[in-house]
């Protein structure tokens, strides 16, 4: 037995075993899952230190590791790890407690070997298995969370259709299905249509603009564990690897498909970001920002230049890291105070510290902030931009605009997040934590750490580590324009950091006197707070955006729902045929029958 | 010519499926075109003058008719029992969840 192969039969077995277990070993269920997952964690540990491996099957190369897909294998280990790890708490006491298990573990074996396939059969079979798990893990969210489970499945199942097309192409241009001996130039119609078909695959699973709706209903209605798994790193990771596999190994990239790629990316950062800054409940917020960071990664590879690609991959290895915190962070505040209505928090900061502190590390991480590792990809992604400028592309400058302006606005909403869950005053309706430990259990709070953690690591030491270790080897040719030394920069932030501690210090050297608001004598009303939720609700009333966003509210802009307009109207006729009389279909068999026995007996 | 007979009677079976729509008198008019089916296969084991199928002592030499379509039609019966046996207590419990065995109020594939 190959090494490979652990990482795909280990999941399954073990995943298997946690469905039959009784549920009144339940122990015995957790620890098995944990287990399960440590032992794929090592495994991929063991096999990014041996790469590269193969698996021959009859001479046909079928599963290997490269340095593209060496470091996500490691990346789903991690994250299965810690997944499984935040669900024993938070999922405890919940519903179909097995299955959620199992499921979870079979994503981790089928993420696995979608990455490590080389055969795009293979990979498709994967591919259309993980659309599965993801369906049914939605599902375990409830009754309420089937319609988003429905949407999620037809969009990302449709979308494998695509694929399917896609690669009947490739085997009819080359008659080769391997992914390491295929090399399509984009020249005519069918090239372009295989390629435009496994791009929109890619862009489902990971959510880039027109194909991105499933990812805020899904968040707003499955398990929060689920959310920070999926949608938020697995699927980046294996969606952008797609979209790497096919821009760099499969096809020969042109400039109008790499402009449709920077196209989608910029579309997706600014109006994925314009969605998040008016929402009002923590989880969609999140989903949005899901969304719009793809279009970072999407504009990365579209650049076509080795540092625009590696930053893009970069920023999905990112992406998965700070986002999965984010939203178990979410998933803290919603375990403690059982709502995620921005509305009804606030003033969590001194209840959940932990919570409050990786928190705020990845929302800094997410916007870009220097030292952490989401500015270090998106500065390679800005280089990318402005190396393409320098190649002769007159657009670039509105990239790279789109880049920058839709990092601030990110900035921006995660100011109203941060403002309203864990600053702010504390809202009469949040149903006040009574016991002392108000922060959530070592399990819950122990990936978000590890996360947060590496959010640093990756920034401060990006040289050293991450691109180094994973990114160089798998982009080669990377050259860098500016100059960027994360230690130093590190260095004179925590300077200001203590320099403004001093003078806050010194402020309050002499103890501040406080005193009830007093407004003309007024009862000022106990609900009377700022929340933050209303920050920038009036850009919803500016002009043209005022037009776009009531259009998005009615689903305009909705993929899903116009597809579904589309069907139903094309179905209508076919309605009024269904009569629901079963008399009147046997006589449709009937005639069938008669007509095929004429032609039949003709023949 | 008798086998246009058989022809007919299933063709009975058939209206009786088709046009009827009672649930109780589609049973039986699919029990019907169990039995020209029935009648069909014994029809075509017969001989000129045969005799039943069975050896005994004087009868050696004697025309048969042929047993094989007997023994199937003879297990074929029983099984259309079983199968409107089913069919009745599917009918039952239709019943008992709409209340009426009229076909065009049970909708539920209704487009």
């Amino acid at each position: 037995m190959n090494l490979l192969h652990y990482l795909i039969i280990i999941p399954f077995i073990v995943g298997l075993f946690c469905l039959v277990i009784p549920k009144k070993l339940s122990k015995l269920r957790d620890l098995l899952a944990i287990g399960g997952g440590l032992a794929t964690f090592y495994f991929t540990i063991v096999i990014f230190l041996r790469k590269p491996v193969e698996w021959f099957y009859n001479d046909l190369l079928l599963l290997k590791v490269d340095n593209l897909s060496g470091f996500i294998l490691l990346a789903i280990g991690l994250f299965g790890v810690l997944i499984v790890l935040y669900s024993l708490k938070f999922m405890a006491g919940k519903e179909r407690l097995s299955e959620y298990y199992t499921y979870l573990l079979w994503t981790i074996g089928g993420a696995c070997g979608a990455i490590l396939a080389n055969n795009l059969i293979l990979l498709l079979v994967f591919w259309g298995f993980l659309g599965l798990t993801l369906y049914l893990l939605i599902g375990i969210g409830g009754p309420e969370a089937t319609p988003a489970a429905k949407k999620t499945f037809i969009i990302v199942g449709g979308s494998d259709c695509l694929m399917i097309l896609g690669i009947a192409i490739i085997w009819s241009l080359t008659g080769s299905l391997q992914m390491d001996n295929i090399s399509i130039h984009l020249t005519g119609l069918l090239p372009t249509v295989a390629f435009l078909a496994l791009a929109i695959a890619s862009f489902a699973k990971a959510g880039a603009m027109p194909m991105h709706t499933w990812i805020p209903d899904c968040a707003e209605k499955a398990p929060i564990p689920v959310t920070a798994f999926l949608p938020a790193s697995l699927d980046k990771l294996l969606g952008i690897y797609l979209l790497g596999r096919i821009a760099m190994d499969i096809f020969v990239m042109n400039k109008a498909m790499g402009t449709l790629l920077l196209i989608v990316g910029a579309v997706t950062i600014i109006a994925a970001v314009m969605m998040a800054l008016v929402q009002h409940d923590l989880k969609k917020l999140l989903s949005y920002h899901a969304v719009s960071q793809v279009g970072y990664m999407v504009l990365g590879i579209g650049t076509g230049n080795p540092i625009g690609i590696a930053g893009g991959i970069f920023h999905m290895l990112n992406h998965a890291i700070y986002k999965s915190c984010l939203f178990l962070t979410g998933g803290a505040v919603e375990h403690r105070t059982q709502t995620t209505n921005l509305n009804r928090l606030g003033g969590l900061a001194k209840l959940m510290p932990i919570t409050f502190i990786t928190c705020l590390i990845a929302a800094l991480s997410i916007s870009g902030v220097p030292p952490f590792n989401g500015f270090v990809s998106k500065w390679m992604i800005y280089q990318g931009v402005i190396q393409l400028g320098k190649d002769g592309d007159k657009l670039w400058i509105i990239w790279l605009v789109a880049a920058m302006f839709g990092s601030a606005l990110t900035l921006a909403s995660f100011m109203k997040l941060i403002h309203s869950v864990f600053l702010g005053s504390p809202s009469p309706t949040t149903p006040r934590p009574v016991a002392k430990r108000n922060e959530v259990s070592f399990t819950m709070w122990m990936p978000m750490a590890i996360l947060a953690g590496l959010c640093v690591i990756f920034g401060v030491f990006a040289y050293r580590v991450p691109l180094k270790n994973f990114i160089f080897s798998a982009v080669p040719g990377i050259s860098f324009l500016g100059f960027w030394s994360p230690g130093l920069a590190t260095l004179l932030i925590i300077i200001g950091i203590i320099l403004g501690a001093i003078i806050y210090w010194l402020g309050n050297i002499k103890s501040l006197r406080t005193d009830t608001t007093y407004v003309g004598g007024e009862i000022i009303p106990q609900d009377n707070r700022v929340t933050g939720v209303d920050f920038y609700d009036t850009i919803k009333d500016l002009g043209p955006l005022k037009v776009i966003y009531k259009k998005s509210e009615k689903k305009l802009f909705d993929i899903y729902d116009q597809g579904a307009r589309v069907i139903f109207l094309f179905t209508k006729g076919l309605k009024k045929i269904h009569t629901g009389l079963l008399p009147t279909y046997l006589i449709w068999v009937l005639m069938g029958t008669v007509i095929l026995f004429f032609i039949l007996v003709k023949g | 010519m008798i086998y246009l007979l058989c022809v007919l009677l299933l063709l009975i079976g058939l209206y009786g499926v088709l046009v009827k729509k009672n649930l109780i008198k589609i049973i039986i008019g699919l029990s019907i075109m169990e039995y020209a089916l029935f009648l069909f296969f014994a029809v075509i084991g017969y001989r000129e003058g045969g005799t039943a199928p069975i050896i005994t002592k004087g009868f050696e030499k004697a025309v048969f008719v042929d047993p094989l379509p007997q023994a199937l039609v003879l297990t074929a019966i029983v099984i259309g029992l079983a199968v409107t046996a089913l069919l009745v207590s599917l009918a039952v419990r239709i019943y008992e969840k709409h209340g009426t065995f009229d076909i065009r109020k049970i909708r539920r594939l209704k487009g």
